[in-house]
């Protein structure tokens, strides 16, 4: 099996530059979706009644739970059917944000909690409303854990969107397969999305060390 | 709007009829993340060790195949490993093959960073110590270093296998007669694909928990030992 570089350079490359930006709508689209999901999901989960946080701690541990492909089917499947009917991307974006938020909203709980109960007795003594608690006490203090984290969740799901063929969203992964087998090539086509991965996951990774180092000199000064 | 009627039709005895399908294609997720596990965890704290040696080339080459196999995605691995391997050396692998071993080839990246951090975590004094007591480099890491260092691995290592587990679903993608390819394949052929999907995720979930519940149990007999306050 010999590679193509002509086949490389005019038929794979410029087609897979063409479908980079659905892959990274995706991922940033997903990324926003769980962050704020997550949030929610997380204030459902430690809320001081019981009937509320125990169903929102089982559904954290189901999404938790089950593969992303399973939930990725099952969105695809059951969507339609209750009347919902979505494009495949926005379908994909959903499955990606929803599993991402209940891994994100333990992350933000994980934060919460590690701020001392000191610091809530002390806002309390302060007669701060829980909204300034929140602002000028907990969070602050409760975001140096979490940042690490959730960028290595952007990462995450940057490297989840492939899954995202399997919907049919044109994305790398699926372009790369159709080039592949419009031309009975797929050296080139998986070889070429590969790397495109590997290259905009470290750029990527980058751009997660260069924001926390942003945020954390944000918060300490 | 949304139709809930349609969840009143959904019929369950689809999934029950084929239990035993589904059953076994969990068995193969099981064994399927059993063998990763394994082979990957050896692989990864040998590549661990062999990463502090004084040798620069071995240590970048060590370095690249983390880093290649933790920034591209399992699909794509999964793919050029099945598709473009046997083109470019000739060596013709089965779906299983292939998918066993583009599953074990990541987490193995994955798992030489978590024993990376297990050994780090050892003092210096231990190695002081050992080489003061004129102990050879294997019995070193052994008898001194690794039992240490297995300790602080346990929590991340739990984790993992977990995610392995989940991981395992990608690999339906291959005909491998995993608990996903037998779901997906059984709702095409029963045109039930929500009751069938839902099954497969309940079956994942429950696996999936009983293994948490076991990494618990391993954790808190093995795990890092806890300050009592």
């Amino acid at each position: 099996m010999n590679w193509d570089w002509q086949f490389t350079f005019e038929v794979v490359v410029p087609r897979l530059l063409a479908v980079v930006p659905v892959t990274i709508q995706a991922t940033v689209l997903s990324f926003l979706l769980a962050l704020v999901l997550g949030l929610a999901l997380m204030l459902l989960r430690i809320s001081p009644l019981r009937v509320i946080s125990i169903p929102a701690g089982e559904i954290i541990e189901f999404i938790r739970g089950t593969p992303l492909l399973v939930q990725l089917f099952f969105l695809f499947f059951l969507l339609p059917e209750i009347g919902i009917v979505l494009p495949p991307l926005t379908t994909g974006i959903v499955g990606l944000g929803i599993y991402n938020a209940a891994l994100c909203a333990e992350v933000y709980r994980a934060g919460i909690l590690n701020v001392p109960a000191g610091q809530w007795e002390a806002a309390k003594a302060l007669n701060l409303s829980a909204c300034r608690t929140y602002r000028d006490i907990i969070i602050p203090q409760s975001l140096p854990p979490i940042v690490p984290a959730l960028g290595n969740y952007f990462i995450g799901i940057f490297k989840e969107t492939p899954l995202l063929s399997f919907l049919a969203v044109a994305e790398l992964m699926h372009a790369s397969k159709l080039i592949g087998s419009e031309y009975y090539r797929f050296t080139e086509a998986v070889t070429v999305a590969g790397v495109f991965f590997l290259v905009m996951s470290l750029a990527a990774a980058a751009l997660v060390r260069f924001a926390e180092g942003r945020i954390r000199g944000r918060i300490l000064h | 709007m949304i139709d809930f009627d349609y969840l009143a039709t959904l019929d369950f005895s689809v999934p029950w009829k084929y239990r035993w399908q589904l059953l076994s294609g969990l068995w193969v997720s099981f064994c399927l993340m059993l063998v990763s596990s394994a082979a990957g965890l050896a692989i990864g704290i040998v590549f661990a060790m062999v990463s502090r040696t004084r040798h620069a080339v071995i240590r970048w080459m060590i370095a690249g195949y983390v880093e290649f196999f933790r920034n591209t995605p399992l699909l794509v691995q999964l793919i050029w490993l099945h598709f473009v391997l046997p083109l470019l050396t000739g060596i013709n692998t089965t779906p299983l093959v292939s998918g066993t071993l583009a599953l074990t080839l990541n987490v193995t990246a994955y798992f030489s960073e978590i024993a990376r951090a297990g050994i780090n975590s050892v003092g210096r004094g231990q190695w002081e110590g050992a080489q003061a007591l004129g102990l050879q480099a294997f019995p070193t890491w052994v008898r001194v270093i690794l039992p240490q260092a297995l300790r602080v691995m346990v929590p991340p290592l739990a984790g993992m296998v977990i995610n392995i587990f989940k991981a395992t679903a990608i690999l339906s993608i291959l005909a491998i007669d995993d608990l996903m390819r037998v779901a997906t394949r059984i709702s095409n052929s029963a045109f039930k694909p929500v009751e069938m999907i839902t099954a497969a995720a309940v079956l994942y979930l429950i696996l999936g928990s009983l293994l948490a519940l076991g990494a618990d149990r391993v954790e808190r007999k093995y795990g890092p030992r806890r300050q009592s306050a």
